[in-house]
């Protein structure tokens, strides 16, 4: 880009003045992006306990001692929450176009 | 010793298939823990908290042999990471709204909107970014097609949930200029300079809503040539 | 912290939301810090919600005291920051090692316990004490091989470390019973042979046998219920040093909260069976 400025500073106050003003709480309450921008309550606490994500992070805890006797291929991490269980393998799903070589991440 | 052995590379490999769960999940958790233990091997952890792990996990999997007949795992594994990051980032509050509408056109040009520590955005080719949500379902079942072109996505986190939202190339530009404190109207121009069609109103009021800024600040030197 | 030692439990994520409106008196938690060492988000904020309302321990696993090298400053900088945030009760450590030359491995590690280590890990829990600004307690560890080149036993060794750095003791019953079926001594004589005025605080936590080798190996594994010869064990060690803050340990097969209270309601009795009055007479 080059510093020629296309969008105007008059354009632009009156963009943002309208983003605000529809941003406001009540207009954003039924937003699909929306979430909280004010301290959870407990009961907010409680209901996002079981988002998906959340419970894998859950098991990545630091432990005292060895936890299991088996060592690598161990499954002792997905026991005992049903709600974490995930399906396995399914890569076998996914349509690939042929020829598609290495997918590098942009940044 | 062999208890020892194995209580240390299964914890090391426990942190990955947590941090790396929607990769867990598209290769089964079977592949997925062989591939960690021989990651584990050539990178042991450095710090006693394990919460940031496996930083560099992503690009050693672009270079991993056996990763290489599914090409959009590595995008995958760094889309989780992102997820992660954003999970453990610093709390802030967001940014009133009502801020932006006492800006002068002065302000404009020297007055830049700081991100939420925990927001993530990225790039990505193809579909993936899509690809990676519809497996982070608890149930991915539909086959997903891959398809051409390229897909930007945010990754933030609000009070305590994560969410990540596919968002336009003008957004992105938006926010990546924000990301290096370029000023209102720089990160303007360039998610108009993006798509020429967009509409500021809509880009940014959604950003507003989901609490992606944090407060105002004098724009950085140097930010309005940075891409 | 209450007026009399009780019982706790650890407190595990998948556990939040009980811990929080739990209506168990006197219970307090145990968390391990390497866990919280995050800028923010849920955990630190679930953490304090729950610390409002509880007592809370911090139990390391990463400060590596019985390393050849001093513990990392950084890793020390940010149980400190917890420390001041949290304001636990208790803050205990592992006689282990687990870093060293900027590898970590996430484990308790053993070391023959000589002279020389004995001077190093005193330096060592001297400079976290001096750091935190506060005593710690030390953990013995449950041990699975013989090495060589043990000056003294452990009781001895943790009687010493604790006498000349000023430390506490955090005696693990499970520990104790697992190293004592694993090499072959007394668990029992080993409890008695504590020094009682040093004990802040028991852990009691599950094992379970070696896939293969059976329970001739007992491995530590924090993911059973207390087994009754720990039970047994630990009657005997708070029928002897009187009643101290006793935890119930999990870190792994994580049961239902209500399980882990049920462990803990035990403990709470055998500690009021064995209150100050009663022991001395």
């Amino acid at each position: 880009m080059s510093d020629t400025k296309i969008v105007t500073a008059s354009a632009l106050l009156g963009a943002l003045a309208l983003a605000a003003s529809f941003a406001a709480p009540a207009a954003a309450a039924d937003d699909k992006m929306a979430m909280m921008k004010k301290p959870v309550t407990m009961e907010q606490m409680a209901g996002h306990e079981k988002c998906y994500g959340v419970a894998k992070a859950h098991e990545n805890d630091c432990k005292a001692g060895p936890g299991t006797t088996c060592a690598g291929t161990s499954k002792v991490n997905y026991q005992g929450n049903a709600w974490a269980l995930v399906k396995e393998g399914t890569c076998a799903t996914i349509k690939t176009p042929k020829g598609m070589g290495s997918l590098t991440p942009k940044a | 010793m062999a208890v020892y052995r194995n209580t240390i590379t299964r914890g090391s490999i426990d942190v990955l298939a947590s941090t790396f769960s929607t990769v867990v999940t598209m290769v089964g958790e079977d592949w997925f823990r062989a591939a960690a233990a021989v990651y584990v091997g050539a990178h042991p952890p450095t710090t006693p908290s394990l919460l940031r792990y496996g930083a560099d996990f992503p690009a050693w999997l672009s270079a991993f042999e056996p990763a290489r007949d599914t090409p959009y795992l590595p995008a995958i594994a760094r889309l989780d990471r992102l997820w992660w990051d954003a999970y453990f980032a610093a709390d802030a509050d967001a940014l009133d709204p009502q801020a932006l509408s006492v800006l002068s056109a002065e302000d404009l040009e020297n007055t830049g909107l700081r991100l939420h520590p925990s927001v993530r955005i990225a790039e990505f080719d193809h579909n993936l970014a899509s690809l990676w949500q519809a497996h982070r379902q608890d149930a991915p079942s539909r086959e997903f097609g891959i398809a051409e072109g390229t897909e930007c996505i945010l990754i933030a986190r609000s009070g305590l949930e994560v969410e990540g939202t596919i968002i336009t190339p003008a957004s992105h530009a938006f926010l990546a200029a924000c990301r290096v404190g370029a000023s209102v109207m720089t990160a303007a121009d360039r998610a108009v300079a993006t798509d020429p069609t967009a509409s500021l109103p809509d880009l940014i009021r959604p950003l507003l809503v989901a609490g992606v800024f944090t407060h105002l600040a004098a724009a950085r030197p140097g930010s309005e040539h940075d891409d | 912290m209450t007026h009399r030692p009780t019982a706790g439990v650890s407190l595990k994520p998948q556990h939040y939301s009980e811990a929080l409106t739990t209506s168990a008196a006197d219970l307090w938690f145990e968390v391990h810090p390497e866990n919280y060492m995050c800028d923010g988000g849920p955990r630190l904020a679930w953490l304090e919600a729950i610390r409002d309302k509880h007592p809370l321990s911090l139990h390391g696993v990463g400060l590596s005291l019985a390393a050849d090298e001093e513990p990392s400053p950084g890793h020390l900088a940010s149980l400190k920051q917890l420390a001041d945030r949290f304001e636990p009760f208790i803050i205990s450590e592992h006689l282990a090692w687990s870093q060293r030359a900027g590898v970590y491995r996430p484990d308790l590690l053993p070391f023959p316990r000589s002279r020389h280590a004995l001077d190093r890990i005193v330096t060592n829990v001297s400079r976290a004490q001096d750091v935190l600004g506060r005593r710690i307690l030390i953990e013995n560890p449950s041990l699975y091989v013989a090495l060589n080149g043990h000056e003294m036993s452990e009781p001895e060794f943790l009687g010493e470390l604790s006498r000349r750095s000023g430390c506490g003791l955090l005696v693990d019953v499970n520990n104790v019973h697992v190293s004592a079926n694993n090499l072959g001594f007394s668990a029992e004589a080993y409890l008695d042979a504590i020094p009682a005025a040093a004990i802040g605080e028991i852990h009691l936590a599950g094992h379970a046998p070696d896939e293969n080798l059976g329970a001739k190996l007992l491995i530590d594994t924090h993911g059973e219920p207390v087994a009754e010869a720990v039970w047994t064990l630990y009657r005997l060690l708070v029928r002897r040093i009187g009643p101290k803050p006793t935890l119930i340990e999990r870190d792994d097969n994580i049961p239902a909260f209500s399980d882990l209270i049920g462990e803990r309601d035990i403990a709470e009795g055998i500690l009021a069976a064995y209150q100050p009055a009663l022991a001395h007479g």
